[in-house]
C-alpha cells in the first residue's frame, strides 16, 4: 500500500508542474467554463485544473481550502462583497503594481470600489449585476391597470408600488388561496434587495471603518424601510412567503403566478425559458421624499497571495476578466458583464431598453454592499433577521437583537 | 367472522394507502419532472392535475444529457468506488478495533474507548480545516485516499462492533485458546462471522456517509475526475440559474445505488433483528 501512494504522490508531483495552475471556481455549468478554458490553454500553453464548486458550498470550501495557507488554489473566484474578508486575513494578493490606469478604466468605478479594501486593489471584476421591477403585461392587461414607466425619471414610489401589487394579489378560483400574487421578490430574505429599500429612506447600513451595526440596522429609517418589507407579506399579504429559494421565486414570475418581481438582470436570459411571457422592466423604485439607490456587484476573481505561480496567475486572471473573454462568457452565461467596453461591443445584446436601464442604473445609482472584513456572518445574521420579520416578527425588536449578536462576530476584526 | 376481518382488512389498507400517498406523491413528482422535456418547473403543478405527476410525452433525453454530455457516470463511478473501498476497509479495521476493546483487557482501555466515543460526537464541521491540513501534508490530497481514509476512521463502527462483541460469550473464544487456535484465527474464523448483523449495520452506514458526503469531496479533491454524486447533483443549483431537469434526473440517478443496495442487503437485516432477539 505505501508504495502504491509514492507512485500516486510521484504521479501527482509530475502532472502538478511548472504549467498547471489549480483555479477554484463557482459551480457554473461545466460545458459553458470549459470552452473559455480550453480557449485559454491553446492561447497560452498554461494547463488550468479548474474546479467548479455548486454555490451552497462555495463559501465554506474556499475558507477551509485557503486556511491550509499552501498557496492552492492559485486563483478563485470571489463574491465581490467577501473582498475585505480575505483581504483583511491576507489571502487576496494586492493587485495594484500588477494592472495599469488603463487596464483599470475598462471597469464600473462601483465595481472597482467593490474589489477594494482600505484603497487597495484585490479583486478583479469579472460580473456586476442590477436590479428592477419586472412586470407580467399580461397580468397588468387582463385587470385593466396601465403598464409600469420604464424609465429612470419616471420612477415609481414603493408606496404606488404596494398600490399596484394590492390591485393584482387575485384569488382567481375563490377558494380562499392567493392564485396571482402582486409582487415576489427574487432573493426574499438577501440585503442585496433590501439595502436598496432602506438607503432611499437614507439609512446607513454599516459604520464606515465596517465593523458596528448597532445605531446603524437600528436606525429609524433602517426600521422603516422594513417595516414596508414586513407589511408586504404580513399586512397587504401581496407577496407570499417562503419563497426562500430564488428559481422558485423566477417560476413564480415565468409561469404568470406573480404579477410583479423585485429580481437581477440575469432574469432577461432567465425568461427565455419562458416563452409564453411578455414582461416589462420598471426602474428600482424608491421611498417618496428619499433618493434612488440600486444593488450592485456580482464576482470578481482574485489571486492567493501565497501562490508560487504568480505569472501564470496574473495571465489567467486577465484573460479571464478580459474583454474577449468576457464576451464569450455573456453569449454563454448571461451575466451582466463589469466592463463597460463590452456593452459596446454588443449592441445586437445591449442595445434594448431593458438593458439600456440597467446600465444607466450601475452608472447613476448602484451602491455597493458594505465593506468590512465580517461580511459573511453580517450577511448571515441580517439574512435570518429578515428572514424571520418576513414571516411576520417584529421589525424593530429583530433588528435590535440582531444587531448585538452581529457586532459582538464583528469585534474580534477590531 | 370473516366478513369482519375482511371489512377491517379493507379499512387498513384504505388508511395505510392514503398515509403512503402522501410519501409518494413528491416522489412520483420529481420522477415526473425528470422524464419531461427540460420546462418550467410550475408549468404542470399549476394547476395540479394529474398532468403534474404523469408526463404526458415522457422521454430519457435529460438521463442521455447527464450521462453523455455532463459525465454523471463518472461521478457514479467514483462515488461506487469510494463507497466500497471504504466499506471494506473500515469493516476490516472497525471491528478488530471493537474485538480487542470488548474482549482483551489492557491499560488505558477505558480511556481510549473514550476517545472513539468522542470521535463520532464532535461535528465534522469542526475538525474539517486540521483534516485538510493533515491530508496536505501527507500529499494525498486530491487523491482517492483523501476520500477514503477520514471515512474509514469510524468511531460509530467501532462502537457498533463492540457493543456487539461483548454479547458474544467468551467460553467460545477460551475453547478455541484451549485447542490452540491464534487470536487472529478466532477472530477472523470465530467472531467475524457471526456477527453478519453488525456488518451488514456498518456496511450500510459507511455506504450513506460516503454516497451522501458533499463537502468533504469538495475541499479534498479539486480535479473533476474525483468527482463524487452528490457534487455532480449539487451543481446544477445557483442563484442565478437552476436546471430542474439536470437536477431531478441526477438525483434519480443518483439515489438508485443506494435503493439497489438495500432490496439487496434487506433480508440479512431482518435475519439480523430475529438473530439478536433468538440471543438476549
Amino acid at each position: 500500500m505505501r508504495k502504491l501512494l509514492l507512485v500516486i504522490v510521484l504521479l501527482l508531483g509530475v502532472m502538478l508542474s511548472a504549467t498547471t495552475i489549480e483555479v477554484l471556481w463557482m459551480g457554473w455549468p461545466q460545458d459553458q467554463v470549459m470552452q473559455l478554458v480550453n480557449a485559454f490553454r491553446e492561447e497560452t500553453g498554461i494547463d488550468v485544473d479548474i474546479q467548479l464548486v455548486p454555490f451552497g458550498q462555495l463559501f465554506q470550501t474556499i475558507e477551509v481550502r485557503l486556511a491550509a495557507g499552501d498557496g492552492t488554489p492559485d486563483v478563485y473566484i470571489v463574491d465581490g462583497p467577501n473582498t475585505a474578508s480575505y483581504a483583511a486575513r491576507g489571502y487576496l494578493l494586492p493587485l495594484n503594481e500588477h494592472f495599469s490606469d488603463e487596464e483599470m478604466s475598462a471597469w464600473f468605478d462601483a465595481s472597482i470600489e467593490e474589489g477594494s479594501f482600505l484603497g487597495t486593489f484585490y479583486s478583479v471584476p469579472y460580473g456586476t449585476s442590477s436590479a428592477g421591477i419586472f412586470y407580467n403585461k399580461a397580468i397588468f392587461e387582463e385587470y385593466g391597470v396601465p403598464f409600469l414607466p420604464e424609465t429612470v425619471e419616471e420612477r415609481l414610489t414603493w408606496e404606488e408600488v404596494a398600490e399596484i401589487a394590492k390591485k393584482l394579489t387575485k384569488d382567481t378560483n375563490g377558494d380562499g388561496r392567493t392564485d396571482i400574487w402582486g409582487l415576489v421578490i427574487e432573493q426574499i430574505d438577501r440585503p442585496y434587495l433590501i439595502f436598496p429599500m432602506v438607503q432611499s429612506l437614507g439609512a446607513k447600513v454599516l459604520s464606515d471603518d465596517g465593523l458596528v451595526s448597532q445605531g446603524y440596522i437600528t436606525s429609524d429609517e433602517f426600521i422603516e424601510g422594513t417595516t414596508f418589507y414586513w407589511k408586504l407579506f404580513n399586512e397587504w399579504k401581496v407577496s407570499p412567503q417562503g419563497l426562500n429559494d430564488s428559481a422558485i421565486s423566477r417560476e413564480y414570475f415565468g409561469t404568470g403566478r406573480a404579477a410583479m418581481m423585485l429580481g437581477n438582470e440575469w432574469n432577461i436570459r432567465r425568461m427565455l425559458q419562458y416563452p409564453d411571457i411578455d414582461y416589462g422592466l420598471s426602474p428600482f423604485p424608491y421611498f417618496e421624499g428619499g433618493v434612488a439607490v440600486t444593488p450592485t456587484g456580482s464576482w470578481h476573481v482574485g489571486i492567493n497571495s501565497k501562490t508560487r505561480k504568480l505569472e501564470e496567475a496574473l495571465t489567467f486572471t486577465k484573460y479571464i476578466t478580459g474583454k474577449e473573454a468576457v464576451i464569450t462568457w455573456h453569449k454563454l452565461n448571461g451575466i451582466a458583464p463589469a466592463r463597460s467596453d463590452v456593452y459596446e461591443a454588443l449592441p445586437e445584446v445591449f442595445d434594448n431598453p431593458i438593458w439600456q436601464l440597467f446600465v444607466k442604473e450601475m452608472e447613476t445609482t448602484a451602491a455597493p454592499r458594505p465593506r468590512t472584513p465580517g461580511y459573511s456572518q453580517y450577511e448571515l445574521m441580517l439574512r435570518e433577521a429578515f428572514n424571520s420579520i418576513h414571516y411576520g416578527a417584529d421589525p424593530r425588536s429583530t433588528l435590535e437583537e440582531v444587531a448585538v449578536r452581529i457586532d459582538r462576530e464583528l469585534r474580534k476584526y477590531r | 367472522m370473516k366478513k369482519r376481518s375482511l371489512w377491517k382488512t379493507l379499512i387498513l389498507f384504505a388508511v395505510l394507502g392514503i398515509i403512503s400517498l402522501f410519501f409518494l406523491i413528491p416522489l412520483i413528482w420529481v420522477v415526473a419532472s425528470a422524464l419531461r422535456p427540460a420546462s418550467p418547473l410550475y408549468e404542470y403543478a399549476n394547476p395540479l392535475t394529474w398532468k403534474s405527476f404523469i408526463p404526458t410525452k415522457p422521454t430519457l433525453e435529460n438521463f442521455v444529457h447527464i450521462f453523455v454530455n455532463l459525465n454523471f457516470g463518472r461521478a457514479i463511478m467514483n462515488s461506487l468506488f469510494v463507497s466500497v473501498s471504504t466499506i471494506v476497509l473500515t469493516v476490516l479495521v472497525a471491528s478488530m478495533a471493537g474485538f480487542a476493546l470488548a474482549k482483551f483487557e489492557f491499560r488505558g482501555k477505558a480511556a481510549l474507548f473514550t476517545i472513539v466515543l468522542i470521535t463520532f460526537m464532535v461535528p465534522f464541521e469542526s475538525i474539517v480545516i486540521p483534516l485538510y491540513i493533515l491530508i496536505k501534508q501527507l500529499h494525498i490530497d486530491n487523491t482517492y485516499w483523501a476520500l477514503i481514509l477520514p471515512g474509514v476512521a469510524n468511531g460509530l463502527a467501532i462502537f457498533l462492533f463492540r457493543q456487539f462483541f461483548s454479547e458474544v460469550p467468551s467460553e467460545i473464544m477460551e475453547a478455541a485458546r484451549i485447542d490452540g487456535a491464534s487470536w487472529f484465527r478466532i477472530y477472523w474464523r470465530i467472531v467475524l462471522p457471526l456477527s453478519v448483523p453488525a456488518i451488514v449495520t456498518v456496511i450500510v452506514m459507511v455506504f450513506m456517509f460516503q454516497w451522501n458526503s458533499l463537502f468533504w469531496p469538495l475541499v479534498a479533491t479539486h480535479s473533476s475526475r474525483f468527482e463524487v454524486v452528490q457534487v455532480a447533483i449539487a451543481v446544477h443549483r445557483s442563484t442565478e440559474n437552476t436546471s430542474w431537469a439536470n437536477l431531478f434526473s441526477s438525483a434519480i440517478a443518483g439515489s438508485l445505488p443506494p435503493v439497489i443496495l438495500f432490496l439487496f442487503l434487506q433480508k440479512y437485516f431482518v435475519r439480523g433483528i430475529s438473530g439478536t432477539g433468538l440471543k438476549g
